[in-house]
């Protein structure tokens, strides 16, 4: 083998590593989408349950 | 060494591909630069004589350099003190270029001493040195332009003030004013690795790369300082009398392309391409690292700002978090 296919098949694995390290993140990052808005649900429904909406007085 | 005639004595410049002081003369304590050259001329005022060299597997700069009129890797100094041979002049059509060693990758070590010796010296030294080597290209009569191609804003000022220098000492203002110096930009650097890494793109002119591996095509087109690159689709077709240069990437050429030019042979690749082609696999294979080394550079970035959002993200719960439980809080101190 010689260096410059040592050097593309170490690039190869880099790229492995950096594209599987993108998917984790990724995939944590739905996660925390998804928390931030059932908190955020959460939240609006707490403040609704607690505080009503006041009504309009005719 | 015998020096019997013209021949053998270039033909000994490039044993090895080391300048072994033949030029000038044996015995003077010169540099050496390492050269590699496949086409070689020996110029004097008015005459030139050519030897072609076969290429050799290391040659970095022998991917075709036939394709050029002319190519010159050295020149006579007027002085006789230094060894000019880590320049080259490449003649293409009307238009010369010549090249600052640094951009020539096969220099060895004693190419670089010598590339340094050239960016000190004091600028009528610069400027004499300059001139022994653009003289000849200057007396000739095709001569309409004269590229400079440099690595660094230092090299361009320092060629522009021995070209002024130049044009007081010198008869010739009018030619002077047909040299342009072009500062390389780095994405030529990685561009270039498809042709004559010196040889920097002409206005207009088109290069076609071929990816097999993704059998991808790509037709590519110096414009303005730089490439305007459109990805052909399936069964569109190429005019290679419109393309000047070809490259094709990949390890083997074992697989059909499909809707893009496909050269089945060498000799049809000839044949066809009546411009210039480049199929090298040393210089694709760096090709395709600097394209690896990109990628990675873009998933760093990309990584990089997902890891941001992330920690955006965790901060934006815990404070969502905070402010639920005050709210939990404040409802029961209220009832």
């Amino acid at each position: 083998m010689d260096d410059d296919q040592a050097v593309l098949d170490a690039l190869d694995r880099e790229i492995q590593a950096l594209e599987d390290k993108y998917a984790q993140l990724a995939a944590q990052h739905d996660l925390l989408s998804q928390k931030v808005e059932r908190l955020y649900q959460e939240l609006l429904s707490e403040f609704d349950q607690r505080w009503p909406p006041l009504k309009t007085v005719e | 060494m015998v020096q019997q005639d013209d021949f053998s004595r270039l033909i000994c410049l490039f044993e090895d591909y080391v300048l072994r002081r033949c030029w000038p003369e044996q015995g003077q304590q010169f540099p050496t630069p390492s050269i590699l050259p496949s086409l070689v001329f020996d110029l004097g005022d008015t005459t030139a004589r050519a030897i072609r060299v076969e290429p050799r597997n290391d040659g970095h700069i022998l991917a075709e350099l036939c394709k050029f009129e002319r190519v010159y890797l050295s020149a006579e100094m007027s002085s006789q003190t230094y060894d000019e041979v880590a320049y080259t002049f490449y003649r293409r059509g009307k238009n010369w270029i010549l090249c600052a060693p640094s951009a020539i990758p096969g220099l060895r070590q004693s190419g670089n001493e010598c590339m340094e010796m050239f960016w000190d010296a004091p600028l009528d030294t610069l400027a004499e040195l300059l001139w022994a080597l653009i003289r000849w290209p200057i007396k000739d009569g095709g001569f309409q332009r004269l590229f400079f191609v440099v690595n660094a804003h230092t090299q361009q000022q320092q060629i522009q003030a021995a070209l002024g220098l130049l044009a007081q000492q010198q008869s010739t203002v009018a030619s002077l004013s047909n040299i342009q110096i072009l500062l390389c930009p780095e994405y030529l650097s990685a561009f270039a690795l498809l042709d004559d890494p010196q040889r920097p793109p002409e206005e207009g002119e088109t290069c076609l790369i071929l990816h097999l591996q993704e059998q991808t095509a790509e037709v590519c087109e110096w414009r303005k300082g730089q490439f305007l690159c459109r990805l052909l689709t399936a069964n569109q077709d190429v005019d290679l009398r419109h393309i000047h240069r070809l490259a094709v990437c990949a390890e083997t050429l074992t697989q059909p392309l499909d809707g893009v030019v496909w050269f089945r042979s060498q000799t049809a690749l000839d044949y066809h391409a009546t411009a210039h082609y480049v199929v090298w696999y040393p210089v694709l294979r760096r090709w395709e690292i600097e394209r690896r080394r990109q990628r990675v550079q873009i998933l760093q970035g990309n990584i990089e700002k997902l890891q941001h959002d992330n920690q955006e993200l965790e901060k934006l719960i815990h404070r969502a978090t905070q402010i639920a439980a005050q709210v939990k809080t404040i409802a029961i101190e209220r009832g």
